[in-house]
């Protein structure tokens, strides 16, 4: 299973404003190091925010795309990969707008069931865990687009309140009321499994 | 829960889980949770929502995410530029006094957006190195002597070959008959010089250019001379009549080409000596420089004349094109400091590459490769440097670029410049999909086979003065460089050469750059009228394979065709039989691809059925057909090609026996169809090409670009 790839290799800010400022004077190279650099957190954040792999990818590729393009308005009065992050969501957004494959909430259900999954013993912990996967993303389906991307920045990115503010450019009370209101439906969500994660 | 638990927000508890409350609020949770168990399991079920939504895997993109991205990032770098210099491309077809510079060319190098306008530089630099590699000998073919000359030696090329080819092997697809045409079979290596059927405007624009210069001689073709100076003959010119006509040459974009070009051709020679000495004494008066020696080692390369011969000046005005290594390179390049490139073709030892020669030489002239390629290398590079990867597959879609800005740049010399690459790429990409090539080098290699093994691309910028030094170290490589060459490349450059020149010679610019802007529009704009007068024509054609007969006014068909198409009154008669060749050209090749295509389809009746069949009846028999279809081009080019000979003398076409014609539809039997590669024999004696781009990097004054003001998106302020 690929999985937990690490992203960061000796990465810091200072190497990115250093990427950024070889990239601007013409090493193109140099933004392919961040590509590589982000690529997969960025495009893993957004697998989870907009619900399909091939989608991600495109708004994954368009947001370095742009950021490359715009790469010499950026400021850097935030990080790197948080301007990006924000291109990426805008991205997103903007792209959902157009085509809306919203899933309703009776097919999470479908997803999810109304009862707690038969857990037999033949059943691999494999398989088990990738039921459970299953669920958690239903899970996530369901949420709004804002609540989803608050979610998946906080839990799965890290993102600290401040951060998560900058990159959807939202208040950070609202992004603690928001975040709360997210964790609160996945609760809801996943009430029947959520024992199985704790310890 | 007690009163106290529903006066408590939850939302601190999530809060706390995130260590994103105050100490006061902290506190305020903690002795909550101490009280609460409700509070404690909801604490406990958002630890395990997190747990479980970092339990997901992980997901990951292709190894190749980075490239592809950068590939489509520096695509829409240039269609992020494009309107601007629409606007200016606009601006220069609407001032036709000044050829100017290609519109994307024409801003800062490092305008805006940082340097990466170099790298889009460098896409558009290799991309006219490609054309003119690939349709250097396509353009010049059929009006100069050096083009003529390597057809005849170049054993049954192109023309010869169409007839000389087995019937069998004549029926191919119109895309392997293109490619046929192009020579790209041959390695890609552009040294046999048949015109592609998508090459019209760059035709044009090149055959402008070598009209008016009269000399637009074809780098390759040069270049294969060069090899063929084996006996060290006496250096023989190809070039014009005189300085007049050099002045007045049009360089339009990558069109320059050298006023003098000393060249060897035995066979030339043995033919026409005299009349090459003659045109030696008019290459050396307008070239006063020019210092053309004679080949001494009797190697198959360049030997001593061919490395004297290295380089000129990157382009523009009037300078460019080959010739001698000289002061004037660097005056030239700061006559005309933005933009300019050129290609310098190396036949290296493949041990001095193994010892990283090119590394060194660079290294001790301070140059910067942007660029490096060597196919059979790639992989290697590739797992290396990361970033040279990642590089290299910005230049994967150089030519897939080049061909979007040129359509995008619409009219103007940038559209033109940029065609030919179009063109180019258009032609690969039938065969090889060529989007997804790696680079252009790579491109050729998958269009021609495994030629291309040897050839390294390399893509610098430089100063002038860098260029200058390197080729003089270059020159001085005899021991490694085996044959070396050069082509300048670059456009005119509005307030620099142009200006402060004679008005007659600026107007006779805006005559060049109108005609040819014309001349597009006629390619772009009227196909199908060409097409269906062709059909018509045809349809009055008596036999297959003449010459098409005059009309009642006593014209041709192409000679209608063109002048029903090109009335501007400010069109030459060169500028017409410009046209006139292209247009002929490009008839004869449309009506072939269409007629094969309509034979593979399925035969003479949906052939004659076709209305744009060239030919009355093609026949049943498939391998009949093509026989039949191509002398009608053959006897229409040949007619073209006679016209150009009057301008200029000439030796002998490889196409002569069809051209004076005798019976075109009869082919010779058992001819090689294949023509000599000379890359093959470098090959063969372990060289290495080396096309080297070079592109002069202005001074760094021109540097300071403006900030830009594009809508990005903004950042908060903190």
């Amino acid at each position: 299973m690929k999985n937990q790839r690490v992203y960061f290799v000796g990465a810091g800010v200072n190497e990115d404003v250093q990427l950024i400022d070889e990239c601007l004077r013409g090493d193109s190279g140099s933004f392919g190091l961040l590509v590589r650099k982000y690529q997969d957190r960025l495009f893993n954040t957004l697998c989870h925010v907009v619900g399909s792999r091939e989608e991600a990818e495109d708004v994954t590729q368009e947001a370095f795309v742009q950021a490359f393009v715009k790469l010499a308005s950026f400021q850097r009065n935030s990080a790197f990969y948080t301007w990006l992050y924000r291109i990426a969501f805008n991205t997103a957004v903007s792209r959902s707008r157009r085509k809306r494959p919203q899933r309703s909430v009776d097919a999470a259900r479908d997803v999810l069931g109304e009862e707690p999954m038969d857990t037999t013993e033949e059943v691999t912990e494999r398989v088990l865990r990738e039921e459970r996967a299953t669920q958690v993303r239903a899970a996530l389906e369901v949420l709004s687009e804002e609540h989803r991307a608050i979610l998946v920045l906080r839990e799965m990115e890290g993102l600290c309140y401040e951060e998560i503010a900058d990159v959807l450019e939202l208040p950070v009370g609202t992004v603690r009321s928001r975040l709360h209101r997210a964790r609160s439906q996945m609760r809801d969500q996943l009430k029947e499994v959520l024992g199985e994660y704790q310890p | 829960m007690n009163e106290n638990q529903h006066e408590f927000p939850d939302e601190l508890i999530s809060a706390y889980l995130d260590g994103e409350l105050s100490p006061a609020e902290k506190v305020r949770v903690e002795e909550q949770l101490m009280d609460s168990a409700d509070h404690r399991r909801l604490f406990e079920e958002l630890k395990a929502l997190r747990r479980s939504l970092q339990s997901l895997p992980a997901e990951t993109l292709a190894e190749d995410f980075a490239a592809r991205v950068l590939r489509r990032a520096e695509r829409e770098l240039l269609a992020d530029g494009t309107p601007v210099d629409k606007s200016k491309a606009k601006e220069a077809a609407a001032k036709p006094v000044v050829v100017e510079a290609p519109p994307v060319v024409a801003r800062p190098v490092v305008a805006e957006r940082g340097n990466r306008r170099g790298l889009v530089w460098s896409i558009i630099a290799t991309a006219a190195a490609v054309g003119l590699l690939t349709f250097g000998p396509l353009w010049n073919r059929p009006t100069h002597n050096v083009s003529r000359l390597n057809e005849t030696e170049t054993a049954p090329t192109t023309e010869g070959a169409k007839q000389q080819a087995a019937p069998a092997e004549q029926i191919s697809s119109p895309v392997d008959d293109a490619k046929a045409k192009n020579g790209v079979e041959l390695g890609g290596t552009p040294f046999v010089a048949p015109a592609p059927e998508s090459a019209t405007f760059n035709d044009h624009q090149f055959k402008e250019s070598g009209n008016r210069s009269g000399e637009s001689q074809s780098f390759d073709s040069a270049h294969e001379l060069r090899m063929r100076d084996e006996a060290g003959q006496k250096a023989e010119a190809n070039s014009i009549d005189g300085a007049s006509r050099y002045n007045a040459s049009a360089r339009f974009s990558n069109g320059s080409r050298g006023p003098a070009n000393a060249e060897t051709a035995p066979g030339a020679v043995a033919k026409d000596r005299a009349e090459h000495e003659r045109q030696l004494a008019t290459a050396e008066k307008a070239a006063a420089e020019h210092d053309a020696e004679p080949s001494a080692d009797g190697s198959p390369s360049l030997g001593k004349a061919g490395i004297g011969d290295v380089a000129q000046a990157f382009g523009g005005g009037a300078a460019g094109g080959r010739g001698a290594l000289t002061m004037q390179t660097r005056e030239q390049l700061q006559l005309a400091p933005s933009a300019r490139i050129g290609v310098v073709t190396l036949d290296v030892k493949r041990e001095a590459l193994a010892g990283k020669f090119f590394d060194q030489l660079l290294a001790r002239h301070d140059i910067r490769v942007e660029l490096a390629r060597a196919d059979d290398e790639v992989e290697q590079l590739a797992r290396e440097d990361r970033k040279n990867q990642i590089t290299n597959g910005a230049l994967a879609d150089a030519i897939e670029v080049q061909a979007d800005a040129g359509s995008a740049a619409g009219e103007g010399e940038g559209g033109a410049a940029l065609r030919g690459g179009q063109d180019a790429s258009d032609d690969l990409a039938d065969r090889d999909d060529a989007s997804e090539l790696g680079s252009s080098a790579e491109a050729k290699h998958d269009a021609a086979g495994d030629e291309h093994a040897d050839v390294d691309l390399m893509f610098v910028q430089a100063t002038p003065e860098q260029i200058d030094a390197l080729l003089r170290d270059l020159e001085a490589q005899q021991g490694d460089v085996v044959a070396m060459a050069f082509d300048g490349v670059g456009p005119a450059k509005k307030g620099g050469l142009d200006e402060g020149q004679p008005q007659s010679r600026v107007a006779e610019r805006g005559r060049q750059f109108r005609a040819l802007a014309d001349l597009k529009q006629l390619e772009l704009s009227e196909q199908a009228t060409l097409a269906a007068k062709m059909a018509e024509q045809n349809a009055a054609s008596p036999a297959v394979g003449e010459k098409p007969q005059a009309s009642a006014a006593g014209q041709s068909p192409v000679d209608q065709v063109v002048a029903s198409n090109i009335a501007e009154p400010q069109l030459d008669a060169r500028a017409s039989e410009t046209a006139k060749s292209s247009v002929a050209r490009r008839i004869s090749l449309q009506s072939l691809a269409q007629a094969e295509k309509q034979l593979r389809r399925g035969g003479s009746a949906a052939a004659t059925s076709a209305p744009i069949q060239p030919e009355p009846a093609p026949p049943a028999v498939l391998t009949e057909a093509p026989a039949e279809v191509r002398p009608t081009e053959l006897a229409e080019e040949a007619a073209i090609e006679a016209e150009d000979a009057q301008d200029a003398p000439m030796p002998p076409l490889a196409v002569a026996p069809a051209v004076e014609g005798a019976t075109p539809s009869a082919p010779p039997a058992n001819q090689p169809a294949a023509p000599v590669d000379k890359l093959s024999k470098a090959k063969e004696q372990g060289l290495v090409r080396v096309l080297f781009v070079l592109r002069a990097v202005s001074p760094p004054a021109v540097e300071a670009g403006p900030a830009p003001a594009d809508a990005a998106p903004a950042e908060p302020q903190k």
